[in-house]
């Protein structure tokens, strides 16, 4: 499993590198590499927060097992990412219903629900699959129970980035 | 109690106090937009006594656009060129003006490279934030003769075609 999130973390860098390049960043490895990171952090935010769900839930599924397979379900957002990016060429249509609405925004969300709903197409849904039946397995649980898990979390995170989205507003690294 | 069985149990203690944590940080979160979002605002009106003048307005008998400019916002910036560039061909444009907002001491000089017609505004009081409920920079306010509001529309869009692109 180790061996295949490293694998997908190459998959990220190079997601992540074609944005950088055509923008007008005058270092777009460095870009790629520290979009990476975050990713990395992101992942091992979502399985220490995972991890403690599941210990509430009286189950054991250690944060080291965790971290490498929601890395790997993030696959799907790799592509999520590139179609978004315009780097697969696909009809509009397609792009909206596998990327979410990102994938046809010129500019900038223009309210808080809209930016964090943006991201929300099938590949969201087929990267909490995967994250679920990685995690029902670790944890031992069954897939319903794991889903309903991830689900949440994912829900939780929406409404935060709603919120704060709305309460920041017009800062001066808002549009 | 044994040492693997205390062990467990302090790893569920932390657990649920890194939730309960999370929980509380959201709904404080929640509250906030709540509250911000039940707050009542006046309806935007021009009145010029409200703001500190930067640079006098020259015309006052037709159509003020003003843009709500932050001094370290590149957008609103280019927002305020290209509705200068898109104004300047008419036969009677609009006054052109701006809102600086968001800046808590009074700018020392104000050049921002087009002609403002209808003056250039500090808003010292935070009008525009605090009264008027407004928070996306770039946003242009379209106030008849009267000072009365005709259209509130964001930057990258003409006052008066709504929904047309610049």
């Amino acid at each position: 499993m180790r061996v295949t999130a490293l694998l997908v973390a190459v998959m990220w860098l190079d997601v992540l590198r074609g944005p950088a390049e055509g923008g007008r960043s005058h270092a777009p490895w460095l870009v790629a590499l520290a979009g990476l990171a975050g990713e990395v952090a992101f992942t091992a935010l979502e399985a220490l927060a995972a991890a403690a769900f599941w210990r509430v839930l009286g189950r054991r599924a250690r944060w080291s097992e965790l971290a490498p397979r929601l890395l790997v379900a993030s696959s799907a957002e790799t592509l999520a990412v590139s179609i978004a990016a315009g780097r697969a060429r696909l009809p509009h249509v397609w792009g909206l219903m596998l990327a979410g609405p990102r994938a046809m925004e010129s500019g900038g969300p223009p309210h808080g629900i809209a930016a964090a709903f943006a991201t929300f197409g099938v590949l969201a849904i087929v990267r909490m699959l995967i994250s679920a039946a990685l995690q029902a397995r670790v944890a031992r649980a069954t897939f319903p129970a794991a889903l309903l898990m991830v689900a949440t979390m994912w829900l939780v995170s929406r409404l935060a980035a709603w919120w704060t989205f709305d309460l920041l507003q017009g800062r001066s690294f808002q549009p | 109690m044994s040492p693997p069985v205390r062990h467990t149990v302090r790893g569920e203690l932390a657990a649920m106090l890194g939730l309960a944590i999370a929980t509380v940080a959201l709904a404080a979160l929640g509250l906030a937009w709540w509250r911000d979002g039940a707050r009542s605002y006046e309806r935007p009106k021009w009145t010029p006594a409200r703001f500190v003048e930067l640079s006098p307005a020259a015309d006052g008998a037709g159509e003020r656009w003003l843009v709500a400019v932050n001094l370290r916002c590149p957008h609103c910036l280019a927002h305020l060129h290209a509705l200068a560039r898109r104004i300047e061909r008419r036969a009677r444009p609009p006054a052109l003006g701006v809102i600086v907002v968001d800046q808590s001491v009074r700018p020392a000089r104000l050049d921002l490279g087009v002609p403002l017609a209808a003056g250039a505004w500090w808003d010292s009081t935070q009008v525009w934030r605090e009264r008027w409920g407004r928070r996306v920079y770039g946003e242009t306010f379209r106030f008849d003769a009267r000072g009365r509001l005709l259209s509130a529309t964001p930057a990258g869009t003409l006052p008066d075609s709504t929904g047309s692109r610049m």
